[in-house]
């Protein structure tokens, strides 16, 4: 049980920066990492301990990202103002429209196809290594990659996320 | 132009950290002697870099609150962490606003006002008829569990009334934190997902009342004692629709 606990604490900010970078919302991460917990905790019978958390929860807080709970409903969440959350510190000019970039590259991964965006986000923001994101999205090694690439090539030739695209 | 380097999986293996120190070493030979290779290595760690960015990190300790503090003997099904700070929260906001301002009469508990448990049954109808997931602890299939579930939990038998003919049917039940003990929360709904709650704690001095109504933002609530219970239902419906459920849940529990 203490295992499980300490698992489970550990894991949640890769498991909050993967539920951010889906939502790209602060209130609507924090409910589905908290849902997330709660049905780890619940299922957690289902879980056996020589095994990592992290992938089982990326998939469980996919499939509540999936089942749309988080889009529309009214949100009960804990205050955040004390999270520590860096990126909001004052920033000189350059590095706001570093981060201004960095927000629409957040904006194109979400047109992505599902598939790549989620393999992609899982390894990149969600720090999961690709036999951890192969586990959470249940499909082999060489597909998280290839997916990975795709997503990354598509990334390169749509800069802009509302295109008509050539055909090339 | 061709894009075979964005195929390359060593380039990706490279970007996201999964090579050992060997394959980095051969790899970093590699884009030496292959300017495009290098170009390519650069912009995808740039992308990382700029994902990364724009994804706040809170720091660890914001975690910690949202695991609860869970002890093999609890069952899992009975650990709700964020709801219970949420009902504790909306309490609060309750009473703070005065929702229930104008009923102070002591509910016969001990310092329990009567304003309190309304404000207890109208913050755990307002969080849990919002679930979508899970609305209740224990389903209505299972009835009979919940009803030797709860009489053990709250010390007293609870009966669970029956709403069919007014058209509503027991989604399930939930053991709830009560301001003095604990309560018990029934949820019934139609078949177009209308749902009321009717929240029942046992009290330390019987009386019997007659019904109250209270009417706040859309929602009504009705409380009796009757005579160790203290009942309240509550639901987003007219006064005399909730008078009627109220009837038949009174001549139901007796």
């Amino acid at each position: 049980m203490a295992k499980f606990k300490a698992e489970l604490e550990a894991a949640l900010p890769a498991i909050w920066r993967y539920a951010y970078a889906l939502t790209r919302d602060h209130a609507r991460a924090d409910d589905l990492v908290q849902d997330c917990v709660e049905r780890a905790l619940n299922k957690r019978h289902l879980w056996s301990a020589d095994r990592p958390l992290r992938p089982w929860l990326a998939k469980i807080a996919l499939n509540l990202f999936r089942n749309g709970l988080h889009r529309d409903r009214a949100h009960l969440h804990l205050a955040y103002d004390e999270a520590g959350d860096t990126s909001d510190l004052p920033v000189s000019e350059t590095h706001m429209d570093a981060r201004l970039d960095a927000r629409r590259t957040l904006a194109r991964v979400a047109q992505l196809p599902e598939e790549q965006r989620h393999a992609l986000l899982l390894v990149t923001v969600g720090g999961l290594s690709y036999a951890e994101t192969a586990e959470a999205l249940g499909v082999p090694i060489g597909t998280v990659m290839s997916r990975i690439a795709r997503a990354r090539h598509r990334l390169k030739q749509d800069p802009q996320p509302v295109q008509l695209r050539s055909v090339t | 132009m061709t894009h075979a380097e964005d195929f390359d999986p060593t380039l990706h293996r490279y970007a996201d950290g999964e090579m050992t120190q060997d394959e980095m070493r051969t790899f970093e030979a590699r884009m030496e002697a292959n300017p495009a290779l290098a170009a390519r290595v650069a912009e995808v760690m740039a992308l990382n870099e700029a994902l990364n960015m724009a994804v706040p990190s809170p720091q660890a300790t914001y975690f910690a609150k949202m695991i609860p503090n869970i002890s093999p003997d609890i069952s899992p099904r009975s650990a709700w962490p964020r709801r219970a700070v949420a009902a504790v929260a909306l309490l609060g906001i309750g009473l703070g606003l005065g929702y229930w301002g104008g009923v102070t009469r002591s509910a016969g508990q001990g310092g329990v006002s009567e304003g309190q448990l309304l404000a207890s049954a109208s913050a755990a109808h307002m969080l849990y008829t919002a679930e979508v997931l899970h609305p209740v602890d224990v389903s209505g299939d299972e009835r009979d569990h919940l009803k030797t579930w709860l009489t053990k939990r709250l010390g007293a038998e609870v009966r669970i009334p029956t709403l069919t003919q007014e058209g509503f049917s027991l989604v399930g039940g939930r053991l709830l934190p009560a301001p003095y003990g604990a309560a018990a929360q029934f949820m019934y709904e139609t078949e177009a997902g209308q749902r009321v709650t009717l929240y029942l704690t046992p009290t330390a001095q019987a009386a019997v009342t007659s019904l109250k109504f209270n009417t706040h933002d859309g929602l009504t609530a009705v409380s009796w004692q009757d005579p160790h219970w203290y009942y309240v239902l509550v639901g987003a419906a007219s006064r005399s629709e909730m008078e009627h459920l109220a009837k038949r849940v009174h001549g139901d529990v007796i």
